[in-house]
């Protein structure tokens, strides 16, 4: 190898790092440090500053999010429920929902759902309703029964829990007297008068009774031979008219359609004679 | 026979008195022309009517420049200083004056002294830098013969931390020939790994045309570096501690002179100037590496009749005063004939000593199959020189060093370009590189 350095043996010059200023050798001035250009690395306190900012603003923000978050816990059904149904805990779920001070009055909280349990719909509820106090039976409610009434096929319009009924009983040994006829109120403006049209042959030919008026529909069960066993709720008086059409083999039942008023209208004539067997 | 002389002295009273001794006694010298100022001695000395002036240290516009064309005619300066001007005394010590007198001295002993220093003039090649011609018109003489400094003892006795043990640094001179071989790379890492070995290095640009090395460096003030210590040394007010001051300090040991900011800077860089500078930096760091200009012509001769400032004196002057010059090439077919033809003349303008050769980006897609080898033959069929480094051509580590303004070794550590160049450092500082005997086997 060329020996590249014959001037130099050990220790013949002051030490190296001595002129950088790191030692005190008084011998080597020191120079001023060079102002450069710094080195670019990934740790920079802009990216650091950068970072914060972010996360400072994630959790301002998160913050924000939560406490603009008005909504409340409600309680509300979980399925479809009847009227009359005394509701159980499995019945129920809890929905958030942002309602005003007013409509809110009106619900139960989630807080207050055991308050629910045991209760007695008035009316029925459909899925994801919220339950409110009118759902339900109040202290003044009158007593009910809860009547099963056989209809055959065919003689039923399509229901559904909460509608409203008349029941309608054919009496083939029946007659019609004048007074029946007209004992509902609303014929007394002659509107529909039976003579106008179509009037059934009288003597033998039986009677159409009107045995319930205005009850609420409850539910229905299919029974093995295709009829229908209707449940309703009646009034205590009328519960054994109910259970005495459930007898009859020739029951109908009408679907009473509300007017604009929400009124189911009058019973119109209660007794109509027959047209025979 | 008596000694024609000059005069120049402010004092006229002085003057008048020092005329009328020589006049009526025969000491020795004769006065043959007395100077009303510095341009008037100088025009009297180009003449060759004289061989010896006598001068003032409160001379208007005195410099080491003048002192330099002085010493160029012919003509030995003593200076003149008043009793007890010792500012004036260091001065002139400091440009490169040995004799100096005090105006109190009898004329005797000044006529003695032009007398001693006609006679010293005339066996040493210069009064006050060694080599002062070559900023004019010689070709470098005497490369390598030189002790560091010949003007040596009295240079160190003046010096106010004379009796120190103050050790001379080595100069590394980092030339290469035109088309941007890579000089100014190579004297950088080179400069950073000898730092990183552990010895104190200083990096100087003294590239002419082109200097870079601050902007390498990332430095982001344009310091005044050697442009500044050139114009210190000229008025005579560069000492090791001012030299410091100018240099800048990257840490670890390394330090840097930045060079001049435009080319057109270039007669800022006078080679009498750079000299001093170059023998201060010597006691500042134990390695000083110089970048320098790739030109080496001296064709202000063919335009000026009268002693133009050479353009590449600088560069003539570094390696007149290296002790190791490193010569880079390219790898380049263009740039291996470019150095062959420069490599001839740096041989003929620095005799004596062999130029280390550095093969810089080294590729086996310009040089076939085993670079290393093809190169190295080449340049011994056509230099006789085997290269000492090979410097592989890692493109990638020096653009990311360049672009982030920082040293390759702190960008790329493990670049091959690297290792090349640290074994080249620690070849430098005398010891023996650690890969070495790992990619001996490699290369075979």
């Amino acid at each position: 190898m060329t020996d590249l350095a014959p001037a130099f043996g050990p220790g013949s010059l002051p030490d190296g790092r001595g002129s950088s200023g790191r030692s005190a050798d008084p011998i080597i001035p020191p120079s001023p440090p060079a102002r450069r250009l710094g080195r670019r690395g990934w740790r920079d306190t802009r990216l650091l500053f950068g970072v914060l900012l972010v996360l400072v603003s994630v959790v301002i923000g998160a913050r924000l999010f939560a406490t603009a978050d008005r909504t409340a816990a409600w309680v509300a059904a979980k399925t479809n429920l009847p009227a009359g149904h005394v509701v159980t805990a499995a019945d129920l779920v809890t929905v958030r929902a942002q309602l005003d001070d007013d409509t809110a009055a009106r619900y139960y909280p989630g807080r207050r759902s055991n308050e629910v349990i045991g209760g007695t719909l008035a009316r029925p509820v459909g899925k994801g309703e919220l339950l409110s106090g009118g759902d339900f039976a109040g202290p003044d409610a009158g007593a009910t029964r809860i009547v099963p009434v056989v209809v055959k096929a065919g003689r039923v319009p399509p229901l559904t829990p909460g509608d409203h009924v008349d029941v309608y009983v054919y009496q083939p040994a029946g007659a019609v007297d004048e007074t029946d006829t007209s004992s509902g109120s609303g014929t007394s403006d002659g509107a529909t008068s039976p003579s106008d049209v179509g009037t059934p042959a009288a003597g033998g030919a039986g009677a159409e009774v009107l045995v319930l008026h205005d009850v609420e529909f409850l539910g229905e069960q299919r029974i093995a031979t295709g009829d229908r066993s209707l449940t309703l709720r009646v009034p205590v008086d009328a519960a054994i008219r109910a259970v005495a059409a459930s007898q009859s083999e020739r029951v109908d039942v009408v679907k009473l359609e509300r007017d604009g008023r929400g009124q189911v209208g009058d019973t119109g004539p209660t007794a109509a004679q027959g047209y025979g067997r | 026979m008596s000694l024609p002389i000059l005069t120049a002295v402010t004092d006229s009273v002085v003057e008048a008195g020092l005329v009328s001794a020589f006049d009526r006694h025969d000491l020795g010298v004769t006065v043959v022309r007395r100077c009303v100022d510095l341009p008037d001695l100088i025009a009297a000395a180009t003449t060759g009517a004289a061989r010896a002036a006598l001068l003032s240290a409160d001379l208007r516009r005195l410099d080491r420049e003048s002192l330099a064309r002085l010493a160029q005619a012919g003509v030995a300066v003593v200076g003149l200083i008043s009793p007890g001007d010792e500012a004036g005394d260091r001065r002139l010590r400091q440009l490169g004056v040995v004799a100096v007198i005090a105006t109190d001295a009898t004329a005797q002993t000044v006529a003695a002294a032009v007398v001693e220093a006609a006679k010293a003039l005339t066996t040493r090649p210069a009064i006050g830098p060694v080599s002062i011609n070559h900023g004019f018109s010689d070709p470098v003489v005497g490369y390598g013969a030189m002790p560091p400094s010949a003007l040596g003892e009295a240079g160190e006795l003046d010096d106010e931390r004379a009796g120190a043990p103050v050790a001379q640094g080595r100069i590394i001179a980092v030339w290469g020939p035109t088309g941007a071989p890579g000089r100014t790379t190579i004297a950088l890492s080179l400069a950073a790994e000898l730092a990183d070995l552990g010895s104190s290095t200083l990096l100087i640009d003294a590239d002419s045309y082109g200097g870079s090395i601050g902007q390498l460096v990332g430095l982001l003030e344009e310091a005044p570096g050697i442009a500044a210590a050139a114009r210190a040394a000229n008025q005579g007010t560069l000492d090791v501690p001012r030299l410091a001051v100018l240099c800048r300090d990257l840490g670890g040991g390394l330090r840097v002179l930045p060079g001049i900011a435009r080319p057109s800077r270039w007669p800022e860089l006078r080679p009498s100037a750079l000299e001093n500078v170059l023998d201060l930096s010597r006691r500042l760091a134990q390695f000083v590496i110089v970048d320098c200009g790739f030109c080496l012509e001296a064709d202000e001769e063919l335009s000026f009749d009268t002693s133009a400032p050479r353009r590449n004196g600088a560069t003539l002057t570094v390696l007149a005063e290296a002790d190791t010059v490193v010569a880079v090439t390219s790898a380049e077919p263009v740039g291996l004939v470019r150095f062959v033809r420069g490599l001839a003349d740096l041989r003929e303008l620095v005799p004596g000593v062999e130029p280390l050769v550095v093969v810089n980006r080294l590729r086996a897609s310009v040089a076939g199959g085993d670079p290393r080898r093809e190169i190295a033959r080449a340049l011994n069929r056509h230099t006789g020189a085997q290269p000492i480094a090979l410097i592989p051509y890692d493109l990638a580590s020096f653009d990311a060093a360049q672009a982030a303004g920082q040293l390759l070794r702190d960008i790329a550590p493990a670049s091959p370009a690297r290792a090349a160049i640290r074994d080249l450092a620690t070849r430098l500082t005398g010891r023996t590189p650690r890969g070495q005997r790992r990619r001996l086997p490699a290369r075979r």
